[in-house]
């Protein structure tokens, strides 16, 4: 539990150093904030919901809920939706599975190379398709509304 | 005639403008072909072809009175992320939509919000913050924090004067990777106190292309597969050499220390 506090804490400034690299307006950085611990939150979640083993499944699930949520915020800030997504989806980035996956390389352990270079793929791979479904149920929304 | 001829060339070369502007800070495909075919029905377009890539905008231009007008550009730079200017620019867009300036004037506001200034200050804050919190994030101490943000600041120095010396992104991604692998492990062999791991998992999340992998698999599953096959590639191809440069490092200083 303590370990998700500061994992929660920490991606969320993290993601806020994000924002500052890639130039979002100040006023939107506690939008940031929050999205990071919904999006980590969720994955968390997910994961524990589903028994830990996987990454694809919780993945999609946090990417889905973050997209959503970008969606939301962009409606209510009349900003694209991008700005808000981009920023809190960076603790599902696979840094750390991509950086097993050359250790394992130098190692010449190349079973577990494989393992970890799939994991980074389909951990990719999962935000694209969750935040795609969101995407599409948005579009949907908003033609239908009209 | 050669009057109105002339004016349909200023506003095309601004859409052109404004196209290129929008794709540079990070846009999808998707907004920029939306955007433009919107500002030019609002200027009195009759009908609008528009067709983005990540390196070119076509656009052809149909007015009421039957005249056309097809103009290219080639882009070079697409890689930016700059989300200050990309709501600036849709602010703009939403604005000439009720109401149009005229062209030169658009052109000029294109103009101004595209050579706005970089912060250099916010990214350095950027960097040092990003790579410190990751760090933790990921499982590293206090003291790997602190060491991951000063490689943070090693790494903002190559950016900003390294990049530029580069002859494109991949050996940049390849020679940023390769010397903050090397300053790593170097790091954390005279201190052994200090996680090489934790370190260079931290460093890692400023240099990994993942949002530009998200995009481009956005752009093939919104329809645009050609810009997310580009974005892709160079997502993947940026991969191996950041992949390249930390395995060489790591492989150096094992053998040579």
């Amino acid at each position: 539990m303590r370990d998700a506090i500061i994992q929660l804490i920490t991606g969320a400034v993290g993601s806020v150093g994000f924002a500052l690299i890639f130039r979002v307006r100040k006023s939107y950085f506690l939008h940031v904030l929050a999205g990071s611990i919904l999006c980590w939150g969720s994955y968390l979640a997910a994961t524990a919901a589903l028994g830990g083993t996987e990454v694809f499944l919780p993945t999609l699930i946090s990417g889905f809920v973050t997209a959503i949520f970008a969606e939301i915020l962009a409606r209510v800030c009349k900003a694209p939706s991008t700005v808000f997504f981009m920023t809190s989806i960076i603790p599902l980035i696979p840094g750390r599975t991509l950086f097993y996956f050359m250790q394992a390389i130098v190692r010449e352990q190349y079973s577990q190379a494989s393992n970890y270079g799939m994991a980074t793929f389909l951990t990719a791979l999962g935000i694209a398709l969750g935040m795609s479904a969101a995407w599409t149920i948005c579009d949907f929304s908003r033609k239908i509304g009209r | 005639m050669e009057n109105e001829r002339k004016k349909m060339t200023k506003l095309v070369h601004a859409l052109l403008c404004m196209g290129e502007a929008l794709v540079s800070c990070g846009a999808e495909i998707f907004r920029v072909e939306d955007t433009l075919n919107r500002v030019g029905y609002a200027y009195g377009a009759s009908n609008m072809n528009v067709f983005v890539i990540t390196s070119s905008i076509v656009i052809t231009m149909e007015m009421p009175d039957g005249q056309l007008m097809t103009h290219t550009r080639r882009i070079r730079n697409a890689n930016g992320t700059d989300f200050t200017r990309l709501e600036k620019l849709n602010e703009l867009s939403r604005e000439i939509s009720s109401s149009p300036l005229p062209p030169e004037k658009l052109e000029e506001r294109i103009k101004e919000i595209a050579s706005g200034s970089c912060r250099k200050r916010e990214l350095l804050a950027g960097y040092v913050l990003a790579s410190a919190f990751f760090t933790v994030f990921f499982g590293g101490s206090l003291y790997d924090a602190a060491a991951a943000g000063v490689v943070g600041v090693f790494i903002w120095i190559l950016a900003i004067y390294l990049m530029p010396f580069c002859m494109n992104n991949v050996v940049y991604q390849f020679s940023a990777s390769l010397l903050s692998g090397l300053l790593i492990c170097v790091a954390a062999k005279i201190f052994p106190g200090l996680s090489m791991e934790h370190i260079m998992i931290g460093d890692i999340m400023l240099l990994i292309p993942g949002i530009m992998f998200t995009n481009s698999l956005r752009d093939v599953l919104l329809g645009d597969t050609i810009s997310g096959a580009m974005r892709l590639i160079e997502a993947i191809l940026l991969t191996f050499a950041l992949v390249l440069g930390f395995v060489a490092a790591i492989w150096i200083v094992g053998r040579a220390l």
